[in-house]
This record gives C-alpha cells, structure tokens and sequence, in this order.
C-alpha cells in the first residue's frame, strides 16, 4: 500500500527510470514525470489525507543505540504535502515546452524528480535522521538544478551550496545534542527530553535550528545565496524553488519551534513580551529582511531578480508571523506560506513563459506584450494583486491574518516595519507588470511574438482560480488551517465558521461580500460606460502627448523600466540601497583567510617535532580529563 | 444618449461648454505674454470658467499667441488633431490673420484658417488681455448658439486642409495616425 | 427598513458622496482663488467641468486596459466608499460597513488609483508612468503616518471595527478620538495632507512637471469618470477621518458640517506652499508626522 511511508521513493525511482528511459525515448521523461506527479496529488489527497493521522516505523534490525525511520501523517504534514504535491505537478507540466530542447533534459527530471521526493520525506518524516536525510538530499539535488543552467556563474552555484550545507550542519549539531539528551531522534521521545533540558541548552538548540531554517527561508543575513540562485536556476525549476523549496524552511521551523521544542519552553528561557527572545530577534529580522529586500526588488532591471528578492521579502513576513509564535501568527504564517506559494508559482511560470517566447530577461527589452500575450498579462495581473496584497484576492486575507496577528499581541513596531515593506512593495509590482506588458515594445520583433506555450495555461488558469476562490471565500482555508495548527499543539486561532468571513482578533472582513460589491460596481460602471457613452477612437500606439512632438519607432518611450531610480534620492532607502551585505561577508573572508595564513605560519610550520608536541598535550589533556 | 440630434441635452451641454473652457495655451510667438495676466489675480479668466489645461487630450480651447513659422504649425496641427471635438480655435494678434508683421517672411505661414479652422480671431498686435476676454465671450456666444462646429469642418473638408498642409511641409508631412481612425472601443 | 428603501439607500450613497465632493471641490477653487485676491469661480464649477467632459463628443483610447483604467478607478473608489459608515446612528447610510474593517478600507482606497496605473501604463505615455511612479513613491511616505495613527487608534480601542470606533466615541467632544489621542490625529492630519493630492504633496499630477501624470492621455468621458472618482474619494477620505476621529455623524447635516471644517482647515494651509520633490515629499513624511505618531504610539503602549 502506498501512503506517507513510502510515497517518498515514488518520485525518486521515477527520477532515476525516467533518466536512463530517456535515452531510449526523450519524451518518456516528460510522460513519466507527469504519471508521478498525478499519482503524488492523488495520494496525497484521497490516500493521505487530512485526517489521516499513522505513524510507521522502519526497524531494519539497526544496532541498540538507533531505534529506526519514523513517518507518519497529521494535519500539519497534509497541509505542506498538499503544496508541494501540487506545485510538483504543475511545474513537471510547464517544464514540457521549457526543458524540451535543453541539452540538459535528463539530468533535468532527475534531479527535479527527486527534489520532489525529497520534499515529501522532509514532510512526512517523523524522526531527526530522516528528516535530515531528506533535507541533504533536497539541497544537494536542488544545487544540481541551479548550476545546471549553462549561464550560471560558478559563484552562486558555491554560495548556494555551502549556505546551505553550514545550515544544516547548524541543525545537525543540534539535532545530536538533542540525541544525547532523549537517546532517540523519534520525534515524541525529543519532545520529552526538551522539556527537561535546561534553559540555556534549550537556548543553543533552538538557535542552531533558527539558522539551518534561516538559510532555507533566505533571511537577513543569510540570503546572499538567494537572488542569484533564483534568479540563474533553470526557468522552470524556479517556481518550485522560490514558491515550494523555501516552505521547508518555515515547515521545519513551525516544526521544531512549534512541535519539538514549543514556543512555550523556549519562552520560560528569556522573554520579551510574551515572545521568546529567539523569536523575537528571528521577528526583527524577518522585518528588516522585507524591508531591505522590497527596496532592492524596485531597482532590479531583471525580472527573475526581481522576483527573487520579491520572494525574499514575502517570506520576511511570513518568517515574522510565525517568530512570534502565536496562534495567531502562525495561522497567518501558513495561509500567507499556501498563497506565497500560489503566486510564485504563477508568477514564475508565466515569466519562464514569457522569456522562453521571447528570449529577453529584463524589463528594459520587453514591454508592449499586453496584445500579444493577453493570458499571462492576466495572470501577471493575479499574480500582482496577490503580492501586494490587494483586496479583492487571497493575498489580501493572509495578510489581513498576519497584520491582525501582530496588533493582537501589540507588536507595533514589528507591523510598521511591515507596512513599509508592503507599500514599497506596490512599486516592484508595477514595474513587473509594466516593463513586460505595458508600455512600448523596446526592441525589434517583440510585436511578432506568440502567447506562452499551452501547456503553461493549466496552471496559469488553475493558480488564477485558486487566489479567485481564496478571495471569495477567505475563510475555506481556516479549517485545513486549525487542523495543521492542531497537529502542532496550537488551539483555535480564528472566530470564524463561515467560509465566507474571515474573523479573528480585533475585526473581520466578508470577502464574500466585498468581491460581489466591487464585481457589480465594475458590471454596472462598465455597461453604462459602454452603452451610453459614443464609441472611442482607436488611437495609434505613437499618437500620444509628447510635447507636441512626433515620437517615431526609435524614441525610447519605454520610459518605466527604469521604476525606482528615484528611490536612490529618498535618504535612508538610498543609504540602504548602497550599502550591500555582502561587502562584510567579503570583509570576514579576507580576514579569516588572513588569520589562517597566520596559524599556518605559527601552527602549522612542518616541523615534525611540533606535530609531536601537539599529540603529546593532546594525550596528556586526554588523560587528565579522563582522570576527572 | 445619442450626440448628434439636437435636443434639450445638447442645449444643457451647449451651456456647460460655455461655462466650462479648459485652455491650451500655444506659447508661439510674443503673445504668450498676454496669457499669465489673463488667469492669474489682474483678468482673473477662471471667473469665466477657463481653466489651464496641460495636455491636448484634456483641452478645449487652442489659444494660437502669435505668428506660426512652419516648424510651430507642424506642432500647432498635431495638437490641433489630438484634441477631442468639440475644440476650439483662438487665434491672437494679426499676425495670424494675414501675417502681420511676417507677411513677407520666407518661413512664417500667413493664415492660420487655410490649415485649421479657427472660431474666433482677435486682432491687434498684441491684443492686450481685455481683448483675449472679449475674444473668449465671443467664442461662448458662439458654442451656446451651436456654431463653434471647428471639429466638424475640419472633419468633412480634411482633404482641403492637409492639401494646403502639404504645400507647406512637402515631404516632412505629418504622420496620418492622428487623423486617420480605424475602429474604436 | 423594506429592501425597497434598503436598494435607494445603497444606490443613493455614491451620489450623495459625489455631489458633496464635487461641491468641496468647487467651494476649494473659488477659496484659492479669494486667497489670491481675485474671484474664482462659481461653486458650482466642477460640477458643470465634469458634466462637459461627459457630453465630450470624442474620446481615444490606447486599448482595452486603456479604457478599463478609470472604470476600474471609479470601481475600487466606489467600493472602498461603501465600506465606509457615512452616518452613525440610525440605520441609514451605513453602506456594507458591517463587512469590512479598517485595513479592508486602508487597502480598497489604493485599489483604485493602482488599477488606473495599469491603463496609464498601457496609455504609453511617458509622462503618465512617471506619475505613477511618483504617486506609488509618495504613497510609501504616506501610508507610514496613516498606518501608525490607526494602529493607536485600534490598540485604543481595542477594536478594528469602524462603526464600534464611532460607537466608542459617543457622548460628548471630549469622547472624541481627536482629544482623546491627539499626537495620532495630528500624525494623519499630515497623510490627510498628502492624500488629498493637494500641495506640497501633489507631486504625481504636477502639471508643469509631468503634464498632469496619469491623467495626461485621457480626455473626453475617461477624464470625466476619473474627476467623479476624485470627487468621491475626496468626500470619502473626509468621511473617514469624521469617523475615526470626529465622533462620526448623525445625521447628513452633520456629517456636512464636520467634514467642512476639516477640509477647509486642511486647504487654508496647502494653498500657500509649493511643491515638494518626491524625495523630499517621502522624507519629510518619514521625519515629522512618524515621530509624532511613534511619540503618541509609545504613549498608548504605556497606557
């Protein structure tokens, strides 16, 4: 039977079938990436589901001292399997049109096949060790799918890497302090031992856990590896990267702060306001990271760059909400971690789409698609409205939870932060839909261009409903929602029944009621506006004011890709916009390098009598604490 | 709510026009000088209902301050055609009439009328604001009696427009997207 | 109430809202003009530009967005007005109110003037992109101001909920939102300020600058529809600080009286300044008004 235990080795074996078949027949990778897919959703939903709550232990007669693999299901798992299992499927069908003539095909599915899978056993895994060893395996095979890209610099391909690789290095310490203490890795016996711990133990652990998830979610300072990660990934791996992979990192942090370790334990340790003091600081710098990320966003010229630190920022918030660790907050941390994922899946499939027709990446030579490309300016449309979190559509509401969240629980200061960075965000969010489908056409042959491939419709379409219906009814989703957060010991956050409202805290809202009014307001407006009104002319793309001038072909009118080259004058934004993170990690580099040099000089000099001085101290040292 | 049959809505619309003028004013030549007085504290124009408009898509009123030299009428017509009917044509000074001082210039064109229609001419050089004020009351008699029709002639007898525009810019005509509609929404 | 007069009550809402603005409008055009000495026209003004624009017999349109750009204006304004209570007592004139809260009505009052920025966009004016990004870059200083004030406002009352706030406030002046947390109102004043458009915060529609922005390639009926828009948004703006602020209004003479006096307040100071860059503009909103809403943030948190 086939269920969470196993549902992982599903996409692997494809992955790995689908890479030698493919060398007899390319399109049997496509074909069986797409069975698996299909076959993970329907498990997922109808064999997994919801309320499906099992444990299954693997005991391959291992030594004492390993007491086996655990998997298991509940609410929480189904919510993150739910995402992963559909954003699999959707991108294995963008990447038919966009893989289909790379020289990379095979190691392609591999790879992409197997994130998957890993993905799935991040989820389902309820031990330390297969969680760790399926989150080796995501960032390893997810390294492979950034450097595939023959134009990725070999810089992000390391970068990448070894963030990711001192993460969860920082996790795996801990995870084997926590071992000495409960003497198991399964997930109930470690929520026992914590509870014992003491308070500066619970204290070291949770901060080596805070950076192997801080990695994953790109926060300040560790999201150097991000922008240009996503940005020089493969095009249709980049939707699963930014809207899917950087979930793990706020699935193992719910996880571990939530289930494991529990906001309550660490909250005895030092607390401010109601908020451990790890929270709190992880609370600041999700604040700081939307910040600094949306001001950096506006000023990109490249569109997955933009969406890159768009990314980044989104997940700032999301990183807020659930740092301070209420229900509350957590329960907006997952619905705005479900529409997040949403609108980067849209977002970044349609752009793959858009760069694949017409081969250009930055907004400076794209614009004027609108004609030629109605659909994805509709879903780019979708895409905006959501990240800005504009009512009538779903962004608004999980946003709406995470603003109330932190009124709630008076974290002030933490939502003004916020508020700066969701109102610049209005800025990048017209500048992706204007430097692309707005505006002139900027280079030759962009008036010829076709709509993106078929195949991205589905999910262009799907994804479009989905932020659709969460507007309409903002309060579906809160069932699923109290489920998960029953899964990890929360109890109910929200006041609402009905699907329609969303109600918690201090207020609520009808989405219901607001997307029927602003509906018939546009239907009414619209038909009077058309019926009684004497037709317009069809003016000429050049007939435009332009100081009386006669604009031709040549003049650059594409004027708003350049969105944001005012932001450098406002004083503090231009200060932060000048100044880059990664110039102190250069800095600590030289000076480490320095410092090594030196200890090479001083320690390690090949003389032999030293070497042998070290072994002796090191025995004597030995001895004397062996003494003790 | 059809446009084209007279009625009592025509009427009404008649008096808001009237009442309602927004002003391009084409700085070509000294009368621009003329204008600043005429809106701000001394003329106060605004009590009339003119306004200052800062784009041709928004104007009613095209205020022609000056003699046009060709290089200016090539701007004066491409605004000219971008404005939305019913639009209006104030012409200052003589030298618009018959070339005034220009009248022997090799690069000034002599009268504006050969090339958009204009409703209302006022003469002098230059007519000081009173006179603009005079010209305006006039051009709202007209468009309340319903003759201020610029648009529409310009409209029906375009081919005799652009012919005449044509003897002077040659080759460096216009482009025809500004005149030449294909559809609508 | 019969849904008969519950459907005239809701048709009604939007019309009162743009007869008044429009009337607010004119009334502010004639006072500048006494303010520079001369006699500005009638009070009527406005209303007699906007009915012109509509008896436009032309308009021309850049496509479908183009055209879609001022409806979807007037849409998000129309909309974020009937989330707003225009009366407090009785059961008249309440709109949806009772669906929505104050951070639905926060983000409904930007919808409009975004989607307009999609038809400036397909336009293809440069002048009108340049607006956007202005308003959008003006927008970041103002919403700061805006959004501490009615986060005292919310931990003071401990509520969302505009009807509850106005309900809160009853009983008297000193009940009044204004006196009872007075650095917050003066730290919106500032976002009134800039919200109105009017100087030195009127930067996107700056006529000598960016030959009126967004507005730039619309004419005929779109400019018309988007001067209705304006003229509801300015009464809607009014009404909302009445209702936060002011203690709401009972009845429409009231709500009239009120938000009179906090519009010509606010125009007897924005009639003498020039305009502000929108760096300056941003800065400034990040210097004063912030620290007076932080200053009286921190005092409802020790509260």
């Amino acid at each position: 039977m086939i269920g969470p235990h196993n549902i992982v080795l599903i996409p692997v074996v494809i992955g790995i079938l689908a890479y030698f078949a493919g060398k007899l027949v390319r399109p049997v990778r496509e074909g069986l990436t797409l069975l698996s897919s299909l076959f993970v959703c329907y498990v997922v939903l109808f064999k997994a589901g919801l309320n499906t709550i099992g444990i299954y232990t693997y005991n391959f007669s291992l030594p004492q001292y390993f007491d086996g693999f655990r998997f298991g299901n509940n609410g929480f798992s189904w919510y993150f399997a739910v995402i992963i299992a559909f954003s699999y499927l959707f991108v294995s069908l963008a990447s038919f049109p966009l893989v289909k003539d790379k020289e990379y095909h095979g190691s392609f599915y591999l790879f992409f096949n197997i994130v998957a899978g890993a993905l799935l056993g991040i989820v389902y895994s309820r031990d330390l060790v297969s969680f760790f060893i399926f989150w080796e395996i995501m960032t390893w095979s997810s390294y492979f799918l950034v450097v595939m890209n023959p134009n990725t610099k070999g810089k992000t391909g390391l970068t990448y890497i070894v963030f990711n690789v001192a993460g969860a290095y920082a996790m795996l310490t801990a995870m084997l302090i926590v071992y000495s203490y409960a003497g198991s890795f399964h997930f109930d016996r470690v929520v026992k031992a914590v509870s014992l711990m003491t308070n500066s133990t619970v204290f070291f652990i949770s901060l080596l856990f805070a950076i192997g998830f801080l990695v994953k979610m790109a926060t300040m300072p560790l999201h150097i590896w991000a922008p240009d990660a996503y940005t020089e990934s493969e095009d249709s791996f980049t939707p699963f990267f930014s809207g899917t992979l950087s979930k793990m990192g706020v699935y193992g942090f719910i996880l571990f702060f939530g289930m494991l370790i529990g906001f309550v334990n660490i909250k005895g340790v030092y607390e401010i306001k109601d908020t451990s003091l790890i929270g709190y600081i992880v609370a600041w710098l999700g604040v700081v990271t939307s910040v600094f990320a949306t001001f950096r966003a506006i000023v990109q010229d490249e569109i997955k760059r933009l969406l890159a630190y768009s990314s980044i920022a989104q997940v700032g918030y999301i990183v807020t909400a659930m740092a301070v660790g209420t229900a509350l907050g957590v329960a907006g941390a997952l619905y705005h971690a479900l529409i997040h994922s949403v609108i980067k899946l849209l977002l970044f499939i349609t752009v793959a789409g858009v760069i694949y027709r017409t081969g250009k990446n930055k907004f400076s030579e794209l614009g004027g698609l609108i004609t030629r490309m109605p659909l994805s300016y509709l879903a780019v449309l979708f895409g905006i409205i959501g990240l800005a979190g504009m009512p009538p559509f779903g962004g608004f509401a999980s946003k709406w939870v995470i603003y109330m969240s932190l009124i709630k629980n008076h974290y002030y200061f933490l939502l003004i932060g916020m508020i700066v960075s969701s109102t610049a965000a209005f800025l990048y969010c017209y500048k992706l839909i204007y430097g692309i489908f707005l505006g002139h056409p900027s280079s030759q042959g962009l008036m010829e261009v076709k709509e993106v491939p078929g195949f991205l419709w589905v999910p262009q379409i799907v994804l479009m409903m989905v932020l659709m219906l969460t507007g309409f009814f903002p309060g579906y989703i809160v069932p699923f929602i109290e489920t998960a957060m029953k899964g990890i010991g929360f109890s109910v956050a929200f006041n609402s029944t009905s699907a329609y409202t969303l109600s918690a805290a201090l207020g609520g809202f009808n989405g219901f009621v607001v997307i029927n009014v602003l509906g018939a307001i546009f239907v009414f407006v619209f038909v009077w506006y058309t019926l009684f009104f004497p037709k317009s002319k069809r003016l000429h793309r050049l007939d435009i004011y332009w100081a009386a001038e006669t604009p031709d072909e040549n003049t650059p009118l594409h004027y708003g890709y350049g969105i944001g080259a005012e932001l450098d004058r406002i004083p503090w934004v231009g200060m932060s916009l000048r100044t880059h993170i990664t110039r102190f990690y250069e800095k600590t580099g030289e000076q480490i390098s320095g410092i090594a040099s030196v200890l090479k000089d001083v320690v390690f000099n090949g003389d032999g009598q030293i070497y042998m001085l070290y072994a002796i101290l090191t025995l004597v040292s030995i001895f004397l604490l062996m003494g003790r | 709510m059809c446009t084209d049959n007279p009625g009592v809505w025509e009427y009404i619309a008649n008096w808001a026009r009237k009442h309602s003028i927004w002003v391009l004013a084409y700085g070509t030549g000294c009368g621009a000088i003329e204008m600043p007085p005429t809106m701000t504290s001394r003329y106060d124009a605004e009590r009339f209902g003119l306004r200052g408009a800062a784009t041709p898509r928004q104007a009613d009123l095209l205020i022609i301050s000056g003699y046009l030299a060709t290089k200016t009428l090539k701007r004066v017509i491409r605004t000219y055609e971008q404005m939305y009917d019913p639009k209006y044509v104030l012409a200052l000074g003589s030298c618009t009439i018959n070339g005034g001082m220009y009248w022997d210039s090799y690069n000034t064109i002599k009268k504006l009328d050969l090339y958009i229609p204009v409703d209302v001419y006022v003469a002098g050089c230059m007519p000081r604001p009173e006179a603009i004020i005079e010209g305006i009351i006039a051009l709202q008699k007209r468009i309340e009696e319903g003759r201020a029709e610029g648009a529409k002639k310009y409209r029906e007898n375009i081919e005799w427009y652009k012919k005449n525009q044509r003897e002077v810019f040659g080759d460096e005509m216009l482009p025809d997207y500004t005149w030449n509609f294909e559809g609508g929404i | 109430m019969s849904t008969g007069m519950r459907i005239v009550d809701i048709i009604a809402y939007p019309f009162i809202a743009f007869l008044i603005g429009m009337l607010y409008m004119g009334i502010a055009r004639n006072i500048i003009g006494r303010i520079h000495r001369r006699w500005g026209p009638p009070v009527l003004q406005n209303l007699i530009d906007v009915f012109k624009l509509y008896r436009k017999r032309e308009a021309g349109s850049h496509g479908v967005m183009f055209h879609l750009g001022p409806i979807i204006m007037v849409t998000g304004v129309v909309t974020c007005l009937y989330f707003i209570p225009m009366l407090s007592d009785g059961r008249w004139l309440k709109g949806f109110s009772f669906d929505g809260d104050l951070i639905l009505v926060t983000y409904l009052m930007v919808l409009g003037a975004l989607g307009m920025a999609l038809g400036v966009g397909q336009g293809g004016v440069p002048f009108g992109v340049m607006g956007v990004t202005r308003g959008l870059t003006r927008l970041i200083g103002l919403e700061i101001p805006y959004f501490i004030a009615i986060i005292v406002l919310m931990a003071h009352y401990n509520t969302a909920s505009i009807n509850k706030i106005i309900e809160l406030q009853a009983g008297g002046l000193s009940n009044w939102a204004m006196f009872k947390v007075p650095l917050a109102f003066i730290a919106s004043l500032f976002s009134f300020w800039g919200m109105m458009g009017a100087s030195p915060f009127d930067i996107p529609g700056a006529p000598q600058e960016v030959a009126s922005g967004p507005a730039t390639e619309f004419g005929g009926k779109y400019l018309a529809l988007m001067m209705s828009s304006r003229g509801i948004f300015g009464f809607l703006k009014l009404t909302l600080w009445v209702d936060l602020f002011m203690g709401g209004a009972a009845n429409l003479l009231i709500l009239v009286g009120k938000t009179f006096v906090l519009f010509v307040t606010v125009l007897f100071v924005t009639s003498v300044y020039s305009r502000f860059k929108v760096e300056q503009a941003v800065d400034f909103m990040w210097r004063y008004p912030t620290i007076i809403g932080l200053i009286a943030l921190v005092i409802e948190m020790v509260r």
